[in-house]
């Protein structure tokens, strides 16, 4: 029908609806299989009600502009760098926090939706009054260190300079360690590491190895030291336009496919990770328990605390008792 | 004409407009290539800036791309409200050279008419979009702007193009030399740019050994 | 073909086909579609023409656009003729040689084609009637030549391409310049068979230079022939971003006119940024609109469904690449540059990739082409300028640059079936 994206024509029982799913990467990458996946499962448990059209590559939008798309409802599903909802969500920059996760398999149980964390994100107010409702969390990865020396304690990383995503947490976290940060684009990384504009970074081993920056970085240290995600969100009027049923299927297949990326990013990263061991230009150092736990403790809670005005006296703290449980 | 003076036009009046017109012509026609000029000048001072920094002293004006994109954008659309007022957005003008003038009139007020509908409509969601909760919400990444105000370019730019376009569908309707600077051709532009003196171009057309060149104001060119 | 896909093309080209700007007509079209055939709320029209220039890239355009008009007011085009001049006028046809020597060379500062006709024609035209070339050739050659300008790096149509297909800008003005070099080299050879069979440039009419003379006039170039070095070793060495690269050239130019050569006052600076800013917006402009109808198309999943239908013929990267230079040269004569690109681009780079057809390469065989239709009427930016500077209407410089765009016509067919013209400096081929 005339005017046809969102809710498409039809009688009222059989009506039927179009979801635009827009993303900035291909089709292979985990962010653009999952996407495929949650097409795959809302149309299936849709009975064809939904249809789902995927534009991956920013050929619809990119970057820039994808999120006032979807809060105008031009697109109805993105699943944008948390980082990019910071200006109207600054309590997301939670994800950014240093060691807010040990290791891959922490991620679904700290950022579930029950869980404190989750909670921040999931139920966001900035985001709810915008009208953006979060329906998952997808992983990019967790990060590692690199450089061209050995970085095995804090003290080591004194007077280098990092690149990093334009970020205030992670600005602190490496001036805590004694080191600078740069903001730079992620296209920029390897040119600025290959003349030395910056001596290191931080990314999972997928986007290292993407980049070849282990060709021009003699030093991985395998810090797990923080998080880089996609958030999966939808336009809420749209979402609340939809029938009560559709509501379910919409969100089901979102759990299905952010469970699919999780799995599907763990083994791209473990696959980048080996195929950086065999290119032979890097050593991957692993850090003892005791080790990680010094680059830990500079930055845990200092960090944290500085920003809790930020993301929110109240989670810091549960965040903060939460860690000591563990 | 001065090849160093892009802009002033000598103001040829419309039937109709009096003196107060004029001036508010004239200070607009002013206003507009100063800002166009000059965002384009602090865009490139910024970029030249940002560029020796880095490589001379390992200085990273982390806002500077921004800063350079939305001047440009700013220049841009400030420009184009030049650049229509001299009637120099490009077209394809297929059938200019085989209509008399009659039809050159009627085709040329077709073509401003669906300029102004263009600039209107366009301009009224310009506007608008400015109140869009996203527009007052999101501030840009670096300079932490508040969105609209980076934004406010297009709506700005296109009220000023639509004043412009107003004018040029009232002159071409009446038969009226549509452009203040008659005759500015793509050529002119060209030359401007390049530096080169309207002398030294009429020196290329007077060249021997050729049938009389035509008139500058000789339409029958088709060169616009 | 949805309803909506054939109601924008016939609007599209209703506007056209009324003299309607080409920016007003592919943005009023947009308008429309989003109106009509989409729920989307309208305030994204002006909202993607934002976004459309929202990209850093692009910004090398008005960047060029001024590094080069800074440089020609600082007395570059002189110089430059000079020095070929001195190189080559010595031979049979050497002036006209030096026409087309100057031209690229020119090319190699400036982005647009149009500028170059200008800034070299100007000077060359009038030389080259006065030693008896005749107009017609004289006026054909320069118009052709200089089209050069948009295959010779710096060019705004290969910025235009990278950013429409998210290829490197980098790697296509790298790409750019052997296919370049062929065509100036094909064109030398028009001017030697042709003066050679018409007489042309001999006797009276040889120019005569003493060595002393040549050296000087070359030694007088050297620093305008620095800017492209610095641009494209800048950016082919990693060092620069193409749009860093624009930056520098501006810094560059201006410490050349105005401290060196001595022929630019720092006041001019002001009117030279206004005539850049109008130059620059006219293209940008163009571009934003441009992006807003490419939006429309990959909205309405036009790119898509061309691309499954032309694969559905089972081409080959051969016949695809025949089937490319007949679209574009068509699209050469009643499209504008720009606006080309970002329509056309999106819908063949899909197949290309199927195909096994390099990105780069394709790029490069698409400006070729545009640079072919900026010689062909009714639409060719080049044919107004020249008709402008030589009193001659569009028809008759299109007539007399028919054996020049032949040349580049054949230029175009060995680029495009030997990739490695294109590729050879990128470690392809
Ligand atoms: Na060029
Ligand atoms: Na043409």
């Amino acid at each position: 029908g005339a005017r046809g994206a969102g809710a498409g024509g039809g009688a009222a029982d059989g009506q039927t609806f179009s979801i635009k799913f827009s993303h900035v990467v291909t089709p292979a990458t985990p962010k653009g299989q999952a996407a495929e996946k949650f097409k795959q499962v809302v149309e299936e448990r849709s009975g064809g009600r939904i249809t789902v059209e995927i534009y991956p590559n920013s050929e619809l939008y990119g970057d820039k502009d994808e999120l006032q798309a979807l809060q105008s409802n031009s697109v109805q599903v993105l699943a944008p760098a948390s980082a990019k909802f910071t200006t109207i969500a600054p309590a997301l920059q939670v994800l950014d926090l240093p060691f807010l996760f040990d290791s891959v398999e922490d991620i679904p149980e700290v950022v579930s939706p029950d869980s404190a964390a989750g909670k921040a994100i999931y139920e966001s107010e900035a985001l709810a009054a915008n009208n953006i409702k979060v329906m998952g969390l997808w992983d990019n990865g967790l990060k590692q260190l690199s450089s061209n020396t050995e970085m095995r304690t804090p003290e080591s990383l004194a007077g280098l300079s990092f690149r990093i995503q334009p970020s205030d947490v992670l600005r602190s976290q490496f001036e805590s360690w004694g080191a600078s940060a740069t903001p730079l684009a992620f296209a920029e990384v390897y040119n600025a590491l290959q003349q030395g504009v910056v001596d290191g970074q931080e990314n999972p081993y997928s986007n290292i190895e993407s980049q070849n920056m282990h060709t021009v970085q003699s030093h991985i240290t395998a810090s797990n030291h923080g998080y880089i995600g996609y958030v999966l969100v939808i336009n809420n009027q749209f979402f609340e336009s939809l029938p009560p049923d559709l509501r379910t299927v919409v969100q089901e297949s979102a759990d299905e496919a952010s469970a699919y990326n999780r799995e599907v990013a763990a083994t791209l990263n473990e696959q980048a990770r080996t195929t950086i061991e065999q290119a032979g230009t890097t050593t991957i150092l692993e850090l003892t328990p005791e080790e990680r736990q010094a680059f830990k403790d500079r930055v845990v809670p200092s960090v944290w605390q500085q920003y809790a005005d930020v993301i929110g006296p109240d989670l810091v703290d549960a965040l903060l008792a939460e860690q000591n449980a563990r | 004409m001065p090849a160093t003076d892009g802009g002033d036009p000598p103001v040829v009046p419309v039937a109709g407009t009096g003196a107060a017109m004029q001036r508010f012509d004239r200070v607009l026609t002013r206003v507009e290539n100063v800002l166009a000029a000059s965002t384009l000048g602090l865009a490139t001072i910024i970029a030249v800036g940002a560029v020796l920094l880095r490589y001379l002293f390992g200085i990273f004006l982390f806002w500077s791309e921004e800063a350079i994109i939305y001047l440009v954008i700013y220049s841009t659309f400030l420009g184009a409200v030049i650049t229509l007022r001299h009637g120099e957005h490009v077209n394809v003008d297929i059938f200019g050279a085989f209509l008399r003038k009659r039809g050159r009139r009627v085709v040329g007020t077709i073509a401003a008419a669906v300029t102004v509908v263009y600039l209107a409509v366009v301009g009224v969601f310009a506007w608008l979009l400015l109140f869009e909760p996203f527009s007052t919400s999101t501030t840009t990444p670096s300079l932490k702007l508040p969105l609209w105000v980076v934004e406010a370019a297009v709506p700005i730019g296109f009220t000023l193009m639509l004043l412009r376009a107003l004018e040029i569908l009232v002159r071409t309707a009446r038969g009226i030399e549509a452009f203040p600077e008659a005759g500015r051709s793509l050529l002119e532009v060209e030359a401007d740019v390049a530096g080169v003196e309207a002398g030294d171009i009429e020196r290329t057309r007077r060249t021997p050994g050729d049938p009389p060149a035509p008139r500058p104001d000789d339409p029958g060119g088709g060169d616009r | 073909m949805t309803v909506a896909s054939i109601a924008l093309v016939v609007i599209l080209f209703a506007l056209l086909f009324s003299a309607t700007p080409i920016a007003v007509a592919l943005g009023l079209t947009s308008f429309i579609y989003f109106f009509y055939f989409t729920l989307i709320p309208l305030t994204q029209v002006p909202e993607r023409l934002f976004n459309s220039l929202n990209t850093f890239p692009l910004m090398a355009i008005p960047f060029f656009v001024l590094a080069a008009s800074i440089m020609s007011r600082g007395g570059i085009s002189r110089r430059l003729i000079a020095a070929c001049n001195a190189v080559v006028g010595q031979f049979r046809g050497g002036l006209a040689m030096t026409g087309v020597l100057s031209c690229m060379f020119f090319a190699a500062i400036s982005g647009s084609s149009p500028a170059t006709v200008v800034a070299v024609g100007t000077l060359i035209i009038p030389a080259m009637v006065a030693s008896g070339y005749g107009k017609q050739f004289s006026t054909g050659l320069i118009a052709t030549s200089g089209s050069l300008g948009i295959l010779i790096p710096p060019s705004i149509p290969l910025i235009v391409y990278g950013i429409a297909t998210e290829e490197s800008i980098g790697d296509l003005f790298i790409a750019g310049l052997l296919p370049g070099l062929v065509a100036g080299l094909m064109l030398l050879g028009l001017v030697l068979v042709v003066s050679r069979r018409r007489g042309y440039g001999t006797g009276a009419h040889a120019i005569t230079l003493t060595g002393a003379e040549k050296l000087r006039a070359v030694r007088d170039a050297v620093l305008s022939l620095a800017l492209p070095a610095l641009v494209l070793g800048g950016i082919y060495g990693g060092i620069f971003t193409p749009t860093e690269a624009a930056a520098m050239a501006v810094f560059y130019a201006v410490v050349v006119s105005v401290f060196v050569y001595r022929e630019l006052d720092l006041r001019a600076l002001g009117g030279i940024l206004l005539t850049s800013a109008r130059t620059s917006a006219m293209i940008m402009f163009i571009i934003a609109n441009g992006i807003l109808f490419s939006f429309v198309l990959t909205s309405e999943r036009i790119p898509g469904e061309i691309t499954e239908l032309l694969l559905s013929y089972e081409l080959n990267r051969w016949t695809f690449l025949l089937l490319v230079n007949i679209l574009l040269l068509v699209a050469g004569c009643f499209m504008e540059t720009s606006s080309a690109i970002l329509i056309l681009a999106p819908i063949l780079l899909p197949i290309a990739l199927e195909l096994g057809v390099d990105p780069i390469h394709l790029g490069i065989v698409i400006v070729m082409n545009l640079e072919i239709g900026m010689v062909t009427p009714p639409l060719g930016l080049n044919l107004f300028v020249a008709s402008g500077m030589s009193g001659m209407s569009v028809l008759q410089v299109a007539r007399a640059a028919i054996p020049t765009a032949l040349v580049l016509l054949a230029a175009l067919f060995l680029v495009t079936y030997v990739p490695a013209i294109s590729l050879a400096f990128l470690g392809g081929g």
